[in-house]
């Protein structure tokens, strides 16, 4: 294949590293060699945007820029825009994307920074979803490259003290699949031992998903045995139980490969399955808490103010949806100020973001009553109107 | 009598971030005596802003509609870069305070010392204050109010740490987050996702 002899544009089956690929090139390569069906794709690896940042004189933003780092970004950001992809590498660029087809495309930002320290700078750089031409290709090559200046990446790395200079990007293009569903799996369940698979849905490509935008249809499917369940079908995609299992074979299989349970962002176009991108699971049941017995529902998360209390759970996704009754269990995705008027009534928190520190457990601790924070899904999994106990020592809910 | 235009987002946003309360807590947000407090609130329901139920007031539809209005045209004259920076400078300090006021819920520290535990931290807070009221004059009143709730704490009142039936130093904070959240054009599910990754 002659586009691999061109330094710097890597196809999949070459090797891949971080440094070279970027943390979402390398996963894409992980899955390919994992069997997976990937969409056809290649990388401007990071060395073209170190090339071009010394071109256009990017260098010392990590000494010089202590005083307005915003400011010098926004130039960076203009410079970058502004500039001429240099030959030969233009050339080559459109020559790979011919090679895919010169159709559709996302083009994706594939930073090498972004798993550092623990750090996620997901949604912080820009990407493209719908590409397609040769200029619109290179505008959108040089807007990833440009995004690598955006406020809050600059921002989150002063805060996380992440020195400009070890920060590179490198540019996914890839064939845009016509996805009909997509969605996200998690191999083992994140919060609980129990042997499932979970599976978030939603129609058309899942961007809004991902980035939590709305409430996806999420399916708990057995890692052995046929059984599955759906949890929630707000966006109706309709997946059919023999659907999951076939989906639910596909990722067990890629899991087995890997060598890792996963995260794996998917997207169905037709029957035909494709993965898009496999992160290791991060989270996992509250530590310190003992493992549940077979057949144990209760949830776990973080406990964040001590105590027991039993009683009905209010579901409520906005302040003002509705007032509790003394002794309630506040059910919520996250709290801001408005909701303080809550805590005088409730007899127990439980909430999906947060943990020790969050604004939610400290208003939970001052009124004397049990919290449980950082449970996942919380208002999903937990049934409006329904009688709970709430462990504020053992970060558990359970049924009483 | 009318409403300064100018004024109308800082009663507005001040409202939305305290959430449905009484006429008292928002005297002090708008840093109003009450009775000007109450004239505000009159005009705000004359002009079918806010409604009133039960001695509380909150936005009404319209109310909200206007804030959010107001709010992105502040947004998209603010300077962005300078506000990102100052949010990220907060950003630096809210767990330091977070975890002062654990500590002493959880009795890793003296109650008895929080007033002077967090007289520190107060002072590097002024100074931003001062940065962020510069770029956005409606959260000037902010400064006072930090003031009085770290003074009526020295003065041995131990709610006005982080109740939430007082104007509690946490209280204030939580909603000085708020606003910083918001003028930065994230929302609290996007900053509460950010800091627990971070």
């Amino acid at each position: 294949m002659p586009a691999a002899d061109v330094p710097g544009i890597a196809h999949l089956g070459d090797p891949a590293s971080l440094e070279a690929g970027g943390g979402k090139w390398l996963g894409l390569s992980q899955l390919h060699a994992a069997d997976a069906r990937v969409p056809s794709a290649f990388c401007i690896e990071t060395q073209h945007f170190r090339e071009l940042a010394e071109a256009l004189q990017l260098g010392g933003a990590a000494t010089a820029g202590e005083n307005d780092p915003q400011g010098r970004a926004t130039e960076f950001r203009a410079r970058i825009r502004e500039a001429q992809i240099p030959e030969p590498l233009r050339g080559e660029i459109l020559d790979a994307y011919h090679r895919l087809g010169a159709g559709r495309v996302a083009v994706r930002s594939s930073a090498t920074a972004e798993d550092l320290a623990g750090a996620s700078f997901a949604g912080q750089y820009d990407s493209a979803l719908d590409v397609q031409g040769d200029k619109a290709l290179l505008d959108a090559v040089k807007a990833c490259w440009a995004s690598t200046f955006n406020e809050r990446a600059v921002a989150t790395r002063q805060r996380l003290a992440i020195a400009e200079s070890e920060v590179a990007m490198a540019v996914v293009v890839q064939a845009l699949v016509q996805a009909d569903c997509s969605g996200v799996a998690f191999t083992r369940h994140p919060l609980e031992e129990r042997p499932v698979m979970l599976m978030e849905a939603c129609r058309g490509l899942g961007e809004a998903l991902v980035s939590g935008q709305l409430d996806p249809d999420r399916f708990e499917v057995e890692r052995e045995g046929d059984a599955s369940r759906c949890l929630s079908a707000a966006q109706q995609t309709g997946l059919a139980p023999t659907q999951l299992l076939v989906m639910r074979d596909e990722f067990l299989r890629i899991e087995a490969q890997l060598g890792f349970a996963a995260d794996m962002e998917w997207a169905l176009e037709g029957d035909q399955l494709f993965l898009l991108q496999a992160r290791p699971i991060t989270s996992s049941p509250a530590a310190g808490a003992e493992q549940p017995q077979d057949g144990d529902a209760s949830l776990r998360g973080t406990p964040a103010s001590p105590g027991q209390a039993v009683g009905r759970a209010r579901v409520l996704l906005d302040a003002d949806q509705d007032e509790l009754d003394p002794g309630d269990v506040l059910v919520t995705r996250f709290t801001d100020p408005a909701w303080t008027r809550h805590f005088s009534h409730a007899g127990a928190l439980v909430m999906e973001h947060g943990g020790l520190l969050c604004h939610g457990a400290i208003l939970a601790r001052e009124c004397g009553i049990p919290a449980v924070v950082g449970l996942r899904d919380a208002t999903l999994r937990i049934a409006e109107g329904a009688t709970v106990r709430v462990d504020g020592d053992a970060g558990r809910v359970e049924s009483p | 009598m009318s409403l300064p235009e100018a004024d109308r987002l800082r009663f507005l946003q001040a409202l939305r971030v305290k959430g449905r309360c009484d006429a008292a807590r928002l005297a002090g947000a708008w840093a109003l005596d009450d009775s000007r407090a109450l004239e505000v609130l009159a005009l705000l329901r004359g002009e079918g802003l806010v409604e009133e139920k039960g001695g509380f007031h909150a936005l009404s539809e319209a109310g909200e509609r206007l804030r959010a209005q107001l709010l992105e045209a502040e947004r998209a004259q603010v300077d962005s870069h300078a506000m990102e920076s100052l949010y990220g400078e907060f950003l630096a300090i809210d767990p330091v305070f977070k975890q002062l006021v654990a500590d002493v819920q959880l009795g890793t520290r003296e109650r008895a010392d929080a007033a002077s535990d967090l007289a520190p931290l107060h002072e590097q807070l002024a100074p931003l204050l001062e940065r962020v009221s510069a770029l956005l004059p409606r959260l000037q009143p902010y400064a006072q109010r930090f003031q009085d709730a770290l003074a009526a704490l020295e003065g041995g009142d131990p709610r006005y740490l982080a109740s939430p039936l007082v104007e509690s130093y946490h209280g204030i904070w939580f909603e000085f987050h708020e606003e910083l959240i918001q003028a930065s054009g994230r929302t609290r599910a996007e900053a509460a996702a950010e800091e627990s990754r971070s």
